[in-house]
């Protein structure tokens, strides 16, 4: 449907750097990073509202990079949704219609209107209507002109979690009714996890990972990664075995074992890597519960703390920590506290492995040292 | 301390115009030779001229305003101070220029065809017109300022063309800057003195203003005339800009 191929710009000292991917029609697809890593130009550069120095936007075949942004139908909404405060509610909504000079598909007005439930506040001006509100009305804006890609630059950020769950799902099953395409950015892991699915994960200007929303999440493929979803669990490692479905690391904590996925299809033996887990992947294994397990290891507890409806705890194993996250009702139940020698076991599907660049040497040890 | 003081200072400058403004009253009884047709001529004068010059100073300070305020351009920082010049500049300077351009090869072959405002009722709006271009782009620059630019992405995006965002979204949102620009400009125009004797003159029933008018006056001792000159003269200018005041508010 959209595709950026190399895109690139610079702009003082900030580059975007040979920016490629692919949207498919009825897709949503995040751009997920921090601030300033340019996932905002990549909206004003697919909007038309800058120019690449070099690279090809083809949509529907065409390149459209030389294209003004009103003649792309792409509409854009920014972080605040921007309602035209001099215009009532209505006359929002029909900008665009007015504007293009097109007339009004009355059916599909009125399904906008009733799907986004907004039909009360239509003579309304922005300035007396609530945040989730603004949002429908802005959608309605968006949605009412048809574009061929909508593009939200932050959408729910400045709203209440339980506003912003409500209004995630509801963009998700209008995207599906209408089959919309939609390219979003944020900063926000669960927005991400929530609202797409495919992220591309954005750092200094450079994408480092392309994925379905569980594969980045559970399989990062660099440290950036792993440490923007705030994975502590991250380890050197070395191969002592490579089979056809598993694999076998020599590790701080070990021998472990690990699921081999088609990641890591070339992976040599003696090769060095690093390898990690999500801190809620690590099970803690009942004193009672005797049989074998892969993956097990013994530890003491350094650090319990509690964090909203979870709990932290370090785990001291040998010369290395290893974070562990439990929900509240498993912790009640296991009866631990600091000092307290626990069992732990890694499962090795949930173990990711990290290809290891020179380049990112530093940060390993950094995080490791951490 | 400090609010005191502070209070305390603006109160003694408001208490100073006061002052001044009050001691027009004890010429008001001077023996009367008062000319009401002229006084009437010299009001009709002032508030048409400045309508016009200001109307004009609004068409070209709208694009203007709107290029600094948006675009980058060669020149931009020079273009923004020369702007400036009008307001550290004597008008009676600017005037002076004007006046000299026509006497050089350019404005003797324009003059030569007819087209000089010199000793002109075009010559006051020339007048009043480069004294206040320069404060009403700057005025408006700040308003199209204080107008969010991702109003016109979002508009854009909706299909609106470059002029069209410009029309229905930034011109309605830093409408209030505009108008008190005008109203500003317009009190500007009506007070302008400086430049207009220099390249209109001082001719009664012609070029004579109402600043002209008390500058005539005082010059024949005619106190009373120039006391109510003056006091229309303030009274347009304080209605212009409570006005201003009103409408940004």
């Amino acid at each position: 449907m959209i595709e950026l191929n190399k895109i690139t710009l610079k702009r003082g000292d900030f580059v975007l750097n040979q920016i490629s991917f692919n949207i498919k029609k009825g897709e949503i697809y995040l751009l997920l990073g921090d601030s300033g890593s340019g996932k905002t130009t990549i909206l004003e550069l697919i909007s038309g509202f800058i120019k690449p120095d070099s690279g090809k936007i083809i949509m529907n075949d065409n390149d459209i990079v030389r294209l003004s942004p009103d003649k792309r139908n792409i509409t854009y909404l920014p972080q605040n949704m921007s309602l035209f405060p001099h215009l009532s509610i209505v006359n929002n909504i029909l900008y665009g219609i007015k504007m293009q000079g097109i007339s009004l598909d009355r059916h599909y007005y009125d399904m906008l209107i009733s799907r986004l439930e907004i039909a009360d506040i239509l003579e309304d001006y922005p300035e007396h209507i609530s945040g989730g509100q603004t949002q429908r009305a802005a959608l309605a804006r968006a949605m009412i002109v048809k574009p061929k890609l909508l593009l939200l630059d932050e959408p729910f950020s400045a709203l209440h979690p339980s506003l912003r769950y409500e209004l995630e799902d509801l963009l998700k099953s209008i995207a599906q009714e209408f089959n919309l395409t939609i390219l979003a950015v944020s900063h926000d892991i669960d927005e991400a996890l929530h609202l797409s699915d495919v992220i591309s994960f954005l750092h200094n200007g450079e994408i480092i990972q392309t994925a379905k929303r569980n594969e980045i999440y559970f399989r990062p493929r660099t440290a950036e990664v792993a440490k923007f979803f705030g994975i502590k669990n991250l380890f050197d490692g070395k191969i002592t075995n490579a089979d056809e479905d598993r694999l076998k690391i020599e590790t701080v904590f070990g021998s472990i074992n690990v699921r081999r996925t088609y990641r890591e299809k070339g992976i040599q033996t003696e090769e060095n890597i690093v390898w990690g887990i999500h801190s809620d992947e690590v099970r803690i294994i009942r004193k009672e519960h005797k049989e074998v397990r892969l993956n097990r290891i013994s530890g003491t507890i350094s650090r319990v703390f509690p964090r909203g409806q979870h709990w932290n705890i370090s785990l001291l194993c040998g010369a290395a920590m290893l974070n562990i996250t439990i929900p509240d009702f498993i912790y009640k139940r296991l009866h631990i506290s600091k000092k307290d020698k626990i069992n732990i076991e890694l499962p090795e599907e949930r173990i990711f492995i990290i290809m290891r660049p020179p380049a990112n040497k530093q940060i390993y040890r950094k995080l490791k040292l951490g | 301390m400090f609010k005191k003081l502070s209070i305390l200072s603006i109160l003694i400058v408001a208490a100073l115009y006061l002052l001044l403004f009050s001691s027009l009253l004890f010429f008001l009884n001077e023996p009367t030779r008062v000319d009401g047709n002229r006084i009437a001529y010299s009001i009709f004068l002032s508030v048409s001229t400045a309508a016009v010059s200001t109307i004009f100073s609004m068409i070209v300070a709208l694009p203007s305003a709107y290029a600094l305020s948006r675009y980058n351009f060669f020149g931009k920082t020079i273009v923004d101070a020369l702007l400036e010049l009008p307001l550290v500049v004597s008008p009676l300077a600017l005037g002076a220029i004007v006046l000299l351009f026509f006497d050089n090869p350019i404005g003797k072959w324009l003059a030569a065809h007819g087209i000089t405002p010199i000793f002109q009722i075009s010559g006051i709006i020339v007048a009043q017109f480069i004294t206040i271009v320069g404060v009403a782009i700057r005025m408006i620059k700040q308003a199209f300022d204080s107008v969010p630019r991702y109003y016109e992405n979002v508009a854009r995006s909706l299909g609106a063309n470059s002029f069209q965002s410009f029309r229905t979204v930034v011109i309605p949102l830093a409408k209030k800057g505009i108008l008190a620009s005008f109203m500003v400009c317009f009190a500007k125009s009506i007070g302008e003195f400086g430049a207009t004797l220099m390249i209109a003159g001082s001719m009664p029933f012609k070029t004579e203003t109402i600043p002209i008018g008390i500058f005539l006056s005082l010059s024949t001792a005619n106190i009373s005339r120039a006391v109510w000159l003056i006091i229309i003269l303030i009274l347009i200018g304080l209605t212009s800009l409570i006005a201003s005041r009103y409408i940004i508010r």
